[in-house]
């Protein structure tokens, strides 16, 4: 009977190996110390022997397959034995399957490969300032954080004793250290007030028994513990005690915490009539005191998130039903490169227009063509990329890759189309655009397209290009920022046509049809007058365009 | 370190070579005729089945480990499995010559130890005592586990007892041999003699040495074996561990009776590499492993290199080398070389050896050769070996399928882990039929006698100061303690650097030389790494062990021994074993950075530890009658500038007759009302002087309290001064940064922070070294920094003129700085 060979687990943490080299074929006798094949785990390489003996019946998982560990790998068996078990059904759980990651193609010879010249230092208009060094040492701002602003600094101990006499903290002066308001500071204003409280700790003299300080005024209700912010707001609205001070804190042991101190704002915010929460008239601070230096918040937002209030927002299904997906393929790829491509280049967007009235007359009498002449197809697109490589040819520097601090400048335009397939954005290349006339070069962009649509366009043609064309026109994009499909410094953004105002020659108003550019540069190697001669130059290709097709 | 040996320079200047005794390789002669003998046909069948038993319990794990399932079981092992295959005849060979009382202790790669020990021991035991031992550990469980596998006699029932013991304690069963607290590296079985195995490489061999120290002290019988491996040669600890063990004061000084060196046989299994670091030609220099007792003493450690492929051969060596260990002429090397086929780990790629070389191994397989060389003597035939290999594939796949029931076999809970972390018991003897020994009667002693004539006060009933000669001191009280349970515990032992004759560097044993003989009290050599672990070995044998390090910067010597010995075998062992281990720590000053430094943290993060620290002569005696009681390790730290103080707190005096200090209690050392002073160590008495200079120039009433333990600790005490006086500050010598009163700072704000009127601060040492003594008052907290602390942070004191800046600016500036 066949047997199942595993990936082997060679290692605590590992979770899965990658297969490297497949050493014997389907149908190869292997012996136990036959070496399968080949693997590789984050830490390193190793050989996984067969360990049984009999023949290779399929092999689960090939080259480059990333396998979990314990995962079937292979079948081992006799003549005749019925794999179809491991073979018929899923194929291997290989992780996160690579799909056709174009192989490497050479590159069309460039013209001219140098390390590009220093670019002169444009410095951008509006530049941040400097950013502090990663790293270097703050300036020591003891003023901050060391209790001297924001509320009053007052310790628990201080507030706790201020809450039982009904002092407001604000109105005294700390004697702790940098002013903070501790407890002999609140004897002290009780003494003030004629307390028959006294403390050791507010005169040197012997220290009587300590008195238990009785409270002084009405407010009698039994003090609850309350958190250093917490309490700063009862403290501040002392005199509403029904307002400003909750019933009991939501923290541990009845402490009062922020949240409660909100949540009761929020709740008098809502409720305005009731009348235990009084406004401003009742028992308005002394003259000299403070004004709260922060007001208690009363934002909706704020309210919204107070759990008294019901509604759809407090739904407990939050954030109802979720799809996720682990991103692979083709979407793992194009996700990679494009954050890839943000990161390596310096990425900046010229916008342009041109009139399109030859461009949509071109288009309609080529509609209209005889079949014969096989023109029938091409679209208002061939025509804008058409003029693109034409103008491209013309502007070497922005036909161009750059990679590893090398600027490859191409004699040919090899015009990369970005087209939008059920896989994902997929941008095939048609080779040598630069010597195809318009009829040619149309047809070939139909091709690619097809095949990109169908998956069956060649990995071959999935790299290569020196200069990109995407089009949103038909779906009305007006202006856009392409990203550049690294390592190419310049990407063309076709826009929609769209009627705009314009001056005719005699100085009255007319609408004229216009069609939009967004021409993305690497402003590492392209200076902002390059990209800005490339679309003049391409402006008014369009906008003659039955001329420039007959070049 | 003995006036009875002369250091004579007329020998010791003398010319002359040293002439080095022969050392064996590979000498065994098989002689079968001999061998059936000895151990009759069935028992050389038994080795071949030992072998076969460890083997295939290790293909299992490595099946397991790399495909999740071995016969149609399937299991997910988390843990590691360090696999041996290729090692059987090594461990089986020796198995065969130890005896039930012979102890083993061994590595992370010991599952065939284990296994061979137990199959021996359980064959050579008697019927009733295996199942005797069988059913009373764990109060039965293993073996009611045991028993569902099935069996047919006495003999199927044990082998399911130790197969499942060893497999559920690798699975982290409740039911394994250590309830799944060791798992596959630490797995042991006590009453067969299988010891403790460690995973700290050469971790066995200081701990071995002291199990063999306990045997030779307490007379009892039967040797220990430390199996390490070839690549611990290069540890340390292995080093000082053998130097132990050879000191020559065991024949020359310690009675005759006593019998001589530790019998400890040092079993290195050399399968030439440590993980991949080949020690043969690579990783060391001594050419043949076994040179190396050429350099220990002159028998040179009776060294011998061993076929291991040949259990004969082994079983021959361990028998020759173990009438040298019971007649006290130990220690013993063997180096018997083995080969790992199996890599170190499944992770393990080989890429460090030729698949050629791991062929020339798997051609010498021991088990196929052994096998062969039975059959070829008509001992068996080739159908019987395959019918052994198949019942022991079929127990195993019964004993796998139980011990992969995650129903069947739970595993422990937390609370459970939280009770094994100290014993908590209290011992008066360990040996309670034998008579202390000492070598004078107690009352005779003249250290004591001494004491009881002094003032045991450190003021006069006048409030006059006593003199220091005449008043009752700290070491005094450590003194009454240690004696007093010397003369009750005969297990009890002491070490370590200059014990004897000195008397301790700083006199706390004066007189103990006296009291007791050599194999009570004696010199060790300057080997912190082996002194503890002696101390560890001795006490999970079964003795009281009391060690000394002279100086606590020496604790990162022993920092294995203490951090990953002392303090794991209990809870490793499920409770299993006791740790009764006193480390007297003496914490210095005036010797700069290498000498003057309080690590109290260090011991006190590691759990495991209890970890003590008395103050006054009081608190000495009756804190080292509690750990001397107890049956837990203890770090027991004492300050160099309290030895000499005397007692201040205790209106009566220390009080003469035994007492314990309650565990984990802080001592209230001075009440007051307006602000709670917590201290560690000998800054309680600076404290006290902070507390006299609030109290005078500021009218502040300062509560002093004196944590004295770290660890148990009760907080209660603190929080509840805390609560009265709203504010704490808290003060040690160790160093601020990571101290252990940071930890306690953190947990009573916690629990106070409602009524706190400043946060907690504090002091600790500044973050640097500790300087020459005449600057040590820049370093070490004084009561005018406590001043200055509470002026700046806590409440500003009115008048107060601040010597030291100990703002909070300051505290982070030099956070930044890292000082």
């Amino acid at each position: 009977m066949a047997e199942v060979l595993v990936m082997p687990q060679l290692g605590n943490t590992v979770e899965s190996c990658l297969i490297t080299a497949w050493r014997v074929e389907v149908g190869q006798p292997v012996d136990p110390s036959t070496v399968l094949c080949e693997i590789e785990t984050d830490k390193s390489a190793m050989e996984v022997p067969a360990g049984l003996s009999g023949l290779l019946l399929a092999r689960l998982a090939e080259v480059g397959d990333e396998v979990p560990v314990k995962a079937p790998l292979a079948v081992i068996g006799q003549p005749g034995d019925d794999i179809s078990a491991w073979t018929g059904a899923e194929p291997p759980a290989a992780v996160a399957p690579t799909d056709s990651e174009p192989a490497a193609v050479a590159l069309p010879e460039p013209i001219a490969v140098a390390v590009p010249e220093p670019v002169p230092v444009a410095v951008p208009e509006a530049l941040p300032p400097p950013a502090p060094a990663v790293g270097s040492s703050l300036p020591f701002a003891p003023a901050v954080g060391m209790g001297q602003t924001g509320p009053k600094a007052a310790s628990p101990r201080a507030r706790e004793l201020a809450a039982v006499y009904g002092i407001a903290i604000d109105s005294l002066t700390g004697s702790g250290p940098r002013g903070r308001v501790i407890e002999r500071d609140v004897l002290a204003a009780a003494a003030g007030q004629g307390s028959a409280a006294a403390s050791s700790l507010v005169t040197p003299d012997p220290a009587p028994e300590p008195v238990a300080p009785e409270p002084l005024v009405d407010d009698s209700a039994p003090a609850e513990p309350s958190g250093p912010t917490g309490t700063t707001r009862a403290v501040q609205t002392q005199s509403q005690p029904e307002a400003g001070r909750p019933d009991s804190g939501s923290g541990i042991g009845g402490r009062v915490r922020l949240a409660d101190l909100i949540g009761q704002t929020a709740r008098s915010q809502a409720e305005p009539d009731q009348p235990s929460a009084p406004p401003a008239p009742a028992a308005p601070p002394p003259p000299d005191q403070p004004l709260p230096p922060e007001p208690v918040p009363t934002s909706g937002a704020i309210s919204a998130t107070h759990p008294a209030l019901a509604g759809p927002i407090d739904d407990p299904s939050f954030p109802g039903p979720v799809d996720q997906t682990v991103l692979r393929g083709i979407r793992q790829l194009v996700a990679g490169r494009m954050l890839a491509s943000l990161s390596n280049h310096a990425q900046l967007t010229f916008d342009s227009s041109a009139p399109a009235t030859n461009l949509l007359n071109l288009r309609a009498r080529l509609k209209r063509s005889d079949p014969v002449l096989g023109m029938n197809g091409v679209t208002i697109g061939d025509l804008v990329a058409y003029a693109a490589v034409q103008t491209a040819r013309q502007h070497a520097g922005l036909n161009a890759t750059l990679a590893d601090g090398v600027l490859s400048r191409y004699a040919e335009v090899h015009l990369g189309l970005a087209v939008d397939t059920p896989r994902g954005l997929l941008v095939p290349t048609v080779r040598f655009a630069s010597r195809l006339g318009l009829r040619q070069f149309s047809s070939q962009t139909k091709d690619l397209a097809a095949k990109a649509q169908s998956g069956s366009v060649s990995p071959d043609l999935l790299s290569g290009a020196t200069f990109t064309v995407t089009n949103l026109g038909a779906f009305g994009i007006e202006s856009f920022t392409p990203i550049l499909n690294s390592p190419q410094v310049a990407i063309l953004g076709v826009n929609a046509i769209r009627p705009q105002p314009t001056i005719r020659p005699d100085g009255g108003l007319a609408v004229e049809q216009r069609i939009g550019f967004s021409l993305t540069v690497d402003h590492a190697v392209v200076d902002g007058a390059d990209a800005a001669r490339f679309l003049a130059d391409l402006v008014a290709l369009v906008a003659d365009i039955d001329i420039a097709v007959l070049d | 370190m003995t006036k009875s040996l002369l250091v004579d320079p007329a020998v010791v200047r003398a010319r002359g070579a040293i002439r080095f005794s022969e050392i064996p390789l590979n000498t065994y002669q098989l002689d079968l005729g001999t061998e059936m003998a000895r151990y009759g046909p069935q028992g050389l069948v038994d080795v071949l089945h030992d072998m076969i038993v460890v083997r295939q319990f290790e293909s299992m794990l490595n099946s397991i480990k790399t495909t999740g399932a071995w016969q149609g079981v399937p299991y997910n092992h988390a843990g590691p499995a360090h696999l041996s295959i290729g090692q059987e005849a090594a461990v089986v060979g020796q198995a065969l010559e130890l005896g039930p009382r012979d102890l083993v202790f061994g590595s992370h790669r010991s599952h065939g130890e284990i296994l061979a020990k137990c199959f021996s021991a359980a064959r050579q035991l008697p019927t009733a005592d295996v199942a005797q031992v069988m059913q009373s550990f764990l109060g039965g469980e293993t073996l009611a586990l045991a028993e569902r596998i099935g069996y047919q006699s006495d003999q199927d029932l044990s082998a399911n007892f130790i197969l499942f013991g060893t497999l559920a304690e690798i699975f982290a069963r409740k039911a394994g041999f250590n309830r799944g607290m060791g798992g596959s590296m630490h797995a042991f079985f006590a009453p067969f003699g299988a010891m403790p195995n460690n995973a700290i490489v050469g971790g066995s061999a200081p701990i071995a040495q002291g199990a063999a120290l306990y045997k030779r002290i307490n007379q009892e019988p039967g040797v220990v074996v430390a199996n390490i491996g070839d690549a611990s040669l290069g540890c340390g600890p292995v080093w000082e561990a053998i130097c132990f063990s050879a000191m020559d004061q065991f024949r020359q000084l310690w009675p005759e009776s006593a019998g001589g060196n530790p019998p400890i046989l040092f079993n290195i299994f050399n399968n030439f590499y440590g993980m991949g670091g080949q020690t043969d030609g690579e990783t060391m220099g001594y050419d043949v492993l076994a040179r190396v007792g050429a350099g220990v003493n002159p028998e040179a450690m009776h060294a011998e290199r061993v076929d291991g492929f040949n259990p004969l051969a082994v079983a021959n060596a361990v028998r020759r080398k173990k009438e040298l260990l019971e007649s006290g002429q130990g220690p013993v090397l063997l180096d018997v070389i083995t080969y790992r086929v199996s890599g170190h780990s499944p992770s393990d790629a080989s890429s460090y050896r030729s698949k050629e070389e791991v062929e020339l191994w798997q051609e010498a397989d021991s088990i196929r050769a052994f096998g062969d060389l039975l059959v070829g003597n008509g001992v068996i035939t080739p159908s019987a070996i395959d019918d052994i290999q198949a019942a022991v594939v079929d127990r195993l796949a019964r004993v796998l399928a139980l011990a992969a029931d995650d129903q069947a076999c739970p595993r422990v809970d937390a609370p459970f882990i939280e009770s094994v972390m100290y014993s908590n018991q209290h011992v008066e003897s360990f040996a309670v039929d034998r008579r202390a020994e000492l070598s004078q009667p107690l009352t005779d002693n003249a250290r004591l006698k001494a004491i009881a004539t002094k003032t045991r006060r450190a003021t006069d009933e006048h409030g006059q100061a006593v003199s220091k000669v005449k008043a009752y001191q700290l070491r005094d009280g450590l003194f009454e303690a240690m004696a007093h349970r010397f003369s009750i515990d005969p297990t009890m032992a002491a070490w370590g650097e200059d014990n004897r004759d000195w008397g301790g560097a700083f006199a706390v044993y004066r007189g103990l030389t006296e009291l007791l003989p050599y194999n009570r009290l004696f010199n060790s050599p300057i080997s912190e790494a082996a002194i503890v672990g002696a101390g560890v070995g001795y006490a999970l044998s079964g003795g009281r062990a009391v060690v000394e390090l002279m100086y606590c910067d020496f604790l990162g010597r022993a920092g294995d021994e203490i951090l990953n010995q002392a303090a794991k075998w209990q809870a490793m062992s499920a409770g299993l074993l006791k740790l009764p281990l006193v480390i007297r720590v003496s914490v210095g000053n005036k010797y700069g950075a290498q000498h003057s430094q309080d690590w109290s943290a260090i011991v006190a993060h590691i759990p495991g530890l209890k970890v003590y620290y008395p103050t006054t002569p009081t608190d000495a005696k009756g804190m080292l009658n509690l750990a001397l009681a107890g049956t837990d390790p203890v770090v027991f730290l004492e300050s160099q500038m309290l030895y000499d103080i005397g007692e201040q707190f205790e209106r009566g005096g220390v009080p003469t007759g035994y007492y314990e200090t309650p565990e984990g209690e802080p001592a209230l050392r001075r009440e007051g009302s307006d602000i709670t002073i917590v201290t560690l160590g000998p800054t309680l008495y600076r404290a006290l002087a902070a507390a006299d200079r609030l109290k005078s120039d500021y009218g502040v009433s300062a509560e002093v309290i004196d944590l004295r333990f770290l660890a148990p600790l009760n907080l209660d005490p603190i929080i509840a001064s805390v609560r009265k006086t709203g504010r704490l500050l808290l003060a040690t010598d160790a160093v601020e940064r990571g101290c252990f009163l940071q930890t306690v700072a953190t947990t009573v704000q916690q629990a106070c922070f409602d009524v706190l009127d400043a946060p907690a601060v504090v002091l600790g040492s500044r973050n640097h070294i500790t300087p020459a003594p005449e600057l040590e008052a820049l370093f070490f907290p004084q009561a005018s920094t406590i001043v200055d602390a509470i002026d700046q942070r806590i409440l500003p004191l009115p008048g107060h003129r601040p010597g030291s800046d100990q703002s909070e600016e300051e505290l982070l500036r030099r956070q930044r700085l890292g000082v």
